[in-house]
């Protein structure tokens, strides 16, 4: 019963920033590329190591409450639900010497999750679908509409759920031990550098250096500075220029010729990828600075030789969740072929519907997944066996890895056209409340446009309303990024500019910082991911 | 190893400050914001074209047509020959950089420049960091705003506020933050520039009628801030009525002896000052409908010299200016009303200048 006192340590902090701190909600608040965060780290950081170990934690958990309460004081009531829901159900299950006993805790963990998710995030979606569905067959449906449209989705929900459900899961197979102290586990749930982008990270990674000692570290205090500098350029150089040609282009969907579509489906791929990965690079920093190491999200996807190859590249921390919790529940590799072939789709459509509630979403990810099967189904044929380290082995013979990776990205590019179908639907029929569109002849319009090569059709218009000299900067600074990841090989970026010489260091750091400082957009623009 | 950190933070911030400043140096005062980069590269050529000019914001660029007020001056007698320099945004603040950079452009013909009272130092907050608000606020920008805010009469936390994004906006331009992108476009590529914002017969005016079949607007907000403005303005919104109501109360309330604010009165009288030296005559206007309150506005005109103001604000002696007829939205005339309020400052001019030229 030593976790009372914590719990209720933390119910008053929660009710404390309810009374106190009520704010309206705005998906603005504390971003990593918003002064708020700028004042807030340095805070953090010097009460965090100013305190001795036995502290560390309230100070860390504190801090996670007060980042993602400044989004909306009822956001950190969520997380504390979270946190005593997983936490008594990972007591529960220590506790129970049986395993069928264990179940029934880890299936309440589970319902509690997934009961979070769902209510602020899916229920909608299912509402909308069934009014849908019913209105076929001429049944009214007894939810007045739009009852749920309005509910606030909490940012990073997703997140912060499945880095939570991960915990009690874990404690159920028996790779994590139950965390009896409740103030270590709230850290874990509110640790705020990953708390609402991620990367998803694991309890066994995470607590142990939670419970650790930290002390300001000069050489770590670099590292951390410099990767957070390096995901700050992709955000705020490159993502955020390249929104304006995205925005500008699912606006005009009905206008774009194929050139533009090609050129915008791939800026709209860096664009997620520098705004995901920049998100992650500044919280992978962050943790650094205070002492922990957080996993790996991103590994230059970009290189990816083939669409499975991309999966342990992008989104690392989400691949490896649906992976251990889900690929494999299902039976992995191991199970017959066509067994695997539903598998990869199922494994991927899920992943579409965690990314976003809505049926473009689900389908880009499908697609996906699709294409990922033919190719398991093609090699299955060909060399009568389902593995994947087969899997390049054809390939690899005619073609050299560039034109893999040319390929494999404009598979994905192709598929995430509609990644972005939903929120641009959304837009474009704010902007034309009299003739708003459906987002299949939305979709439908992009990817027939797609064929059309051979007109300029907006591109003209594009370079207009944007300029050819913000053309040129966003491209050069893609370029940058591309060639930086090309040498620096899987080797991480700060550990190469730390063992540099002192001049050659410094110029990296003065280069960095002015392309930083001139060229980013600094107008509190929110994380693409934000909303999942 | 703390005093390390902290050296090398210094050190790579005084190598971007002096950078900043040396990339900044090259560029003109009027970058930022492509209709006043048009206005003022259109002005800059046929300068010596022109012997007035008319600072401000949009309550003055929407609304003082030169084209009027020029013919009626040159029947009157009066070599008169007029651009509008207003630009959409332009506060009391920036209307004293536009003068800074104003009188560093030569033109020996230049005598008179019109000077608007039409705001305190508050602004929309949308503006925040964006290019060509971040490009207007100089070190001089911020101080003449701050020198003014600790004597407004708004709550402190607000006027604080305010400061704060005063202070950060300096910083944004000390840094040239995120400004650089806008800074190679303008060098490099001026196709973004749009020609007819110079005004119809190139004299700067050009009202929000023509805006609403051209926009083509920087940001797409003010596109569309822009028409929900006139629609809800045309529906007979009730806040035209609140907005009128306060109007008429200043003009009953104040008089000559209501205290003026001092710091706006040494701003004011700063730019009058700066000119004087320069054989330039200021002359003061007190626009119609302006968003800050005539109870702060009118008193500060009223203690501007005698003999150098145009006073076109007063609800009970223009009722037009305010009638939705003429308007096109809450803050704004539209062509029609634009014309009239020319026709009476030309009225109010011929005198004044004829008085002056006599005092000479």
């Amino acid at each position: 019963m030593n976790y009372i006192p914590h719990f209720l340590l933390f119910l008053f902090a929660t009710i404390y920033v309810v009374l106190f701190c009520h704010r309206e909600y705005q998906t603005n608040r504390m971003l990593f590329n918003s002064l708020h965060f700028l004042l807030f780290f340095p805070i953090f950081c010097w009460l965090y190591f100013s305190v001795s170990k036995k502290h560390q934690w309230k100070i860390l958990t504190a801090g996670g409450y007060y980042f993602y309460g400044n989004f909306s004081p009822f956001f950190a009531i969520i997380l504390f639900v979270i946190t005593c829901n997983d936490f008594l159900a990972g007591i529960m299950m220590d506790k129970e010497p049986e395993q069928a006993k264990k179940k029934k805790w880890l299936f309440l963990s589970i319902a509690g999750n997934l009961g979070i998710l769902f209510t602020f995030k899916y229920l909608d979606f299912v509402d909308n679908n069934i009014r849908e569905l019913l209105s076929f067959v001429h049944i009214p449906w007894f939810v007045p509409e739009p009852y749920f449209n309005n509910w606030i989705v909490p940012v990073g929900v997703s997140f912060l759920t499945f880095q939570s459900l991960s915990y009690t899961i874990d404690v159920y197979k028996g790779i994590t031990k139950a965390e009896k102290h409740f103030g270590y586990f709230a850290s874990f749930t509110a640790f705020w550098p990953v708390m609402v982008n991620g990367p998803i990270e694991r309890a066994k990674n995470l607590l142990p250096q939670i419970k650790e000692e930290h002390r300001f570290d000069y050489d770590r205090m670099r590292l951390g500075l410099f990767r957070m500098a390096w995901g700050l350029f992709k955000k705020v150089v490159i993502a955020d220029r390249l929104a304006f040609y995205v925005d500008d282009m699912y606006l005009h969907y009905n206008e774009i010729s194929g050139w533009t579509t090609i050129i915008g489906g791939f800026f709209f791929f860096m664009q997620v990828y520098c705004d995901f990965s920049g998100y992650s690079d500044i919280a992978i920093g962050a943790a650094k600075v205070i002492g922990i190491d957080v996993m790996e999200n991103f590994k230059r996807p970009l290189f990816a030789k083939n669409l499975a190859d991309i999966w342990t590249r992008w989104h690392i921390s989400l691949s490896t969740w649906l992976t251990d919790y889900v690929f494999f529940y299902l039976g992995a590799y191991k199970a017959s072929g066509k067994k695997v072939i539903f598998n990869v789709i199922f494994v991927l459509a899920i992943c579409g519907l965690w990314h976003g509630a809505n049926w473009p979403m689900v389908l880009a990810f499908t697609m996906v997944g699709v294409f990922m099967a033919i190719r398991y189904w093609w090699q299955a044929n060909i060399i009568k066996n389902i593995k994947p380290s087969n899997s390049y082995q054809l390939f690899e013979t005619y073609f050299p890895d560039w034109m893999h990776s040319v390929i494999t990205v404009s598979l994905f590019v192709f598929c995430f056209l509609l990644f972005r179908v939903h929120t641009a639907q959304i837009a474009y029929n704010i902007q034309h409340p009299t003739a708003p569109v459906e987002w299949v002849t939305m979709a439908k319009t992009i990817y027939a446009n797609l064929f059309k090569i051979h007109t300029a059709g907006y591109f003209h218009t594009w370079m207009i309303h944007q300029g050819i000299v913000q053309f040129v900067v966003v491209v050069f600074f893609m370029v940058v990024l591309i060639v930086t990841e090309a040498r620096i090989g899987d080797t991480k970026i700060e550990t190469i500019i730390i063992s540099k010489e002192k001049s050659q260091r410094w110029l990296v750091y003065i280069l960095l910082l002015i392309s930083i400082v001139w060229f980013g957009i600094f107008n509190n623009t929110s994380f693409v991911y934000f909303q999942y | 190893m703390l005093k390390k950190t902290v050296i090398n933070i210094v050190v790579i911030g005084l190598v971007l400050l002096v950078t900043s400043n040396i990339v900044r140096y090259f560029m003109p005062f009027y970058w930022g914001d492509s209709t006043q980069t048009t206005k003022y590269e259109y002005y800059k050529k046929h300068a010596e074209d022109f012997n007035a000019v008319y600072l401000g914001g949009s309550l003055e660029y929407r609304h003082i047509n030169p084209h009027i007020i020029d013919s009626v001056a040159q029947k009157n007698g009066i070599d008169f020959r007029s651009f509008n320099l207003g630009v959409d945004g332009h506060g009391i603040i920036q209307q004293m950089n536009d003068l800074e950079g104003l009188l560093k452009i030569r033109n020996p013909r230049l005598k008179y420049v019109f000077f608007s009272i039409s705001s305190e130092p508050y602004f929309f907050k949308a503006n925040l960091h964006t290019p060509k608000w971040v490009s207007w606020q100089t070190a001089n920008a911020s101080y003449n705003a701050l020198s003014i805010l600790p004597s407004l009469e708004d709550p402190w936390k607000y006027r604080a506020r305010m400061g704060a994004f005063w202070i950060s906006s300096w910083i944004e331009n000390l840094f040239n933050i995120g400004t650089v992108p806008d800074m190679l476009k303008y060098g490099f590529d001026k196709t973004y520039l749009d020609s007819s914002y110079v005004g119809k017969n190139h004299d700067g005016f050009y009202p929000y009628d023509y805006e609403e079949s051209h926009l083509f607007m920087e940001y797409k907000w003010e596109d569309t801030l822009l028409l929900e403005s006139r629609h809800r303005f045309e529906k007979g919104d009730p806040y035209t009525d609140t907005l009128n109501k306060n109007v008429l109360d200043a003009f009953t309330k104040v008089d000559s002896s209501t205290k003026a604010n001092q710091a706006m009165v040494d701003l004011c009288m700063k730019a009058y000052k700066q000119c004087a030296k320069r054989g330039i005559q200021v002359i003061f206007m007190l626009p119609p409908k302006a968003r800050t309150t005539y109870n702060l506005l009118l008193p500060v005109f009223n203690a501007m010299p005698e003999g150098t103001k145009i006073e076109l604000a007063d609800i009970r002696k223009y009722p037009k200016f305010y009638a939705i007829e003429y308007g096109y939205n809450f803050h704004h005339l539209n062509d029609k009303g634009a014309t009239i309020l020319s026709q009476e400052f030309a009225k109010q001019l011929v005198p004044l200048i004829k008085n002056l030229e006599l005092a000479d």
